[in-house]
């Protein structure tokens, strides 16, 4: 292996801490936030990292670092604003992203189920199931009521994933970056982040999408897409795959291209641009552009950390 | 005929398709002013390629009139020996071959063969990668009876990490390489396990992605390449080599390119989309389609 795991794990710290160095970004109750659109981004961006919490929590049995302690603590501030819990009833259009919170907290054992109830009462009145969306965000939307176990009506997830663009394997020569997230979070709420396996990823159909998901980390490792680069070697964890060569290629790529302060660059991210602002403004516009990758890499380098241990990979003659 | 991977109707419709448009730019060539000799070669084996490993048409009309051709054309030329270097040797060595393939021994040609072979037998490679640059040369001049028998041709080896970011220079070598180092497919690669293995992983990748931005001419050398290193299970070689055949117009040339044609900075006056951008296009299309559906068929090997 090209990489030893000490460093893997170095590059999971570092992501966390520079998460950690701009945790009030992610606030979206911050003062003066008037703009609808600027909240909607940061509630978005809040339910990342409560999702970060939830996968490192389930890895580590509640075992949690400080940093991760710190940024539950921090989720669960903002909830505690009666303002921002009512949002869920007020603003059921934003249901999905707000409630995940609720469902990060409880799921993390900082609260308890008592607010279920409300959420419950908003899902019984059929709006937020019955909205129009992709067959993607139809698996999301089942995979996020199923953590919280709520009881809804929505089709099963074998139903859900016939119509997804994965179950169709189309040409991976024509497909876009959409196409690509598409796939990537499919796989995320199929297998809930790995946590289980799907019943319709087998045989033939599962060595095409293994095929898939290996030539587009090459694609995305090309392009140093770092945001798809770290989605889809999540999704190789997902389907407890490992494209030996790809695999570790992605992994010391993305271990030389971390920025000193930690974060990876997102898509946008242009190190000219961030040159040209200074104080606040520079901080809104590196966390604006590589939060989300910083996340994605970050929980993946620590999902990944944990997997190699257990599954001995390094030792192991492929 | 048996063909692989294709089925035998497609080959056929393909190739006549691509025949009869290179019939037709035979007949549009005889009076065109931007018309070069080596225009009028990779006509000829484009000819070749479709009635010798496509159509298997043992009459070879089309193919035998533009032999005529090229005699007529090397005959009128006045600075011929300058002209065939700039028509690119492989491509005059491979017609050579096809000619005595008809028992025609054109002078002109035999000539440039006889003083391209003694250039490079006075010549010494000053490292690997010249010598598997000259590697397609040598290899037509033993099969014209004008070399030596070849010695054995090595890789040149990068990490893995460097491999996948190859840019279009390391990509066309890599292509080259393989060739010189497999013989066009001919003996097994013989380089590091390692290597190997981040070929076999990276190769695929890096021809989905030519053909992803559309670089029809580095993804079908990438096809070709894993046809040599007999990577025909690898699922990316069937979405390659089914997008490759989508790729082919109507007409019978190869390749969408009127976009890439339209930012040309080059008047019409001096250039010709057909014969500049359609013609080696679709040579080199009907040379990967055949070498990949034939498997007796090796272009530099054919005559």
């Amino acid at each position: 292996m090209p990489f030893q795991l000490q460093q893997l794990y170095q590059y999971y710290r570092n992501a966390s801490h520079w998460l950690d160095q701009n945790i009030e970004q992610f606030n979206p109750l911050k003062d003066g936030n008037d703009s609808n659109t600027l909240d909607l981004y940061q509630t978005k961006a809040l339910g990342e990292l409560g999702l970060f919490c939830m996968l490192y929590h389930r890895c580590t049995e509640g075992h949690l670092e400080p940093t991760v302690e710190r940024f539950l603590c921090f989720i669960y501030s903002i909830w505690q604003h009666p303002e921002y819990q009512e949002r869920i009833m007020r603003r059921p259009e934003y249901f999905q992203i707000q409630t995940m919170i609720y469902i990060v907290l409880q799921q993390c054992n900082v609260i308890n189920d008592s607010y279920k109830e409300v959420i419950q009462r908003i899902i019984d009145q059929g709006y937020v199931t019955a909205t129009e969306t992709t067959a993607m965000r139809l698996l999301d939307r089942r995979h996020m009521l199923d953590c919280g176990k709520f009881n809804h009506n929505l089709p099963s997830y074998e139903e859900l994933y016939k119509n997804t663009l994965l179950a169709k394997t189309p040409p991976i020569i024509y497909l876009t970056d959409t196409d690509v997230y598409a796939i990537t979070h499919t796989l995320f709420y199929l297998t809930d982040f790995g946590r289980c396996s799907a019943p319709m990823l087998d045989g033939e159909h599962l060595s095409m999408v293994r095929w898939i998901i290996e030539t587009l980390l090459g694609l995305y490792l090309r392009r140093k897409h770092w945001d798809l680069v770290g989605e889809l070697l999540l999704n190789c964890l997902c389907i407890d795959w490992y494209p030996e060569i790809i695999f570790e290629t992605a992994w010391e790529t993305l271990l030389k291209f971390q920025l000193p302060d930690g974060s990876m660059p997102g898509p946008r991210f242009s190190e000219e641009q961030a040159s040209k602002k200074e104080g606040e403004q520079k901080i809104h516009y590196c966390f604006e552009q590589n939060y989300h990758t910083t996340l994605v890499c970050s929980i993946t380098s620590y999902l990944t950390y944990q997997w190699l241990k257990n599954h001995n990979h390094l030792n192991s003659e492929r | 005929m048996e063909y692989r991977f294709l089925q035998s109707e497609q080959v056929r419709l393909i190739s006549s398709r691509a025949r009869d448009w290179l019939v037709g730019l035979q007949k549009r060539v005889d009076n065109n002013a931007n018309c070069t000799i080596r225009n009028a070669f990779q006509i000829l084996v484009g000819l070749w390629i479709c009635e010798r490993a496509l159509l298997d048409d043992k009459e070879f009309s089309y193919t035998k009139s533009q032999v005529q051709n090229v005699n007529q054309c090397t005959a009128s030329h006045t600075d011929l020996f300058t002209d065939l270097l700039h028509a690119d040797p492989p491509l005059v060595l491979l017609s050579t071959g096809i000619l005595r393939f008809f028992n025609v021994q054109n002078i002109h040609l035999e000539l440039f063969a006889e003083k391209i072979s003694q250039l490079l037998q006075e010549h010494t490679d000053q490292n690997e990668g010249e010598a598997n640059e000259l590697f397609i040369n040598r290899f037509l001049l033993h099969r014209l009876h004008l070399h030596s028998p070849l010695p054995s041709y090595s890789i040149r080896e990068m990490p893995a990490c460097d491999l996948i970011q190859a840019d279009d220079t390391i990509t066309r070598s890599l292509i080259t390489d393989i060739a010189a180092a497999t013989q066009y497919g001919q003996i097994t690669l013989s380089t590091g396990k390692k290597f190997v293995q981040a070929l076999h992983s990276i190769l695929p990748i890096l021809m989905v992605h030519y053909f992803r931005i559309y670089n029809l001419e580095l993804g079908m050398g990438l096809l070709r390449c894993m046809h040599y290193l007999d990577l025909c299970k690898n699922r990316s070689f069937y979405t390659g080599l089914n997008f490759l055949i989508t790729q082919q117009q109507l007409e019978g040339r190869f390749g969408f390119l009127a976009q890439e044609i339209s930012q040309l900075p080059i008047s019409r006056e001096q250039f010709e989309p057909d014969l500049n951008i359609y013609l080696p296009h679709t040579v080199s299309f009907l040379w990967t389609i055949a070498e990949i559906t034939n498997p007796q068929f090796i272009l530099a090997n054919s005559f």
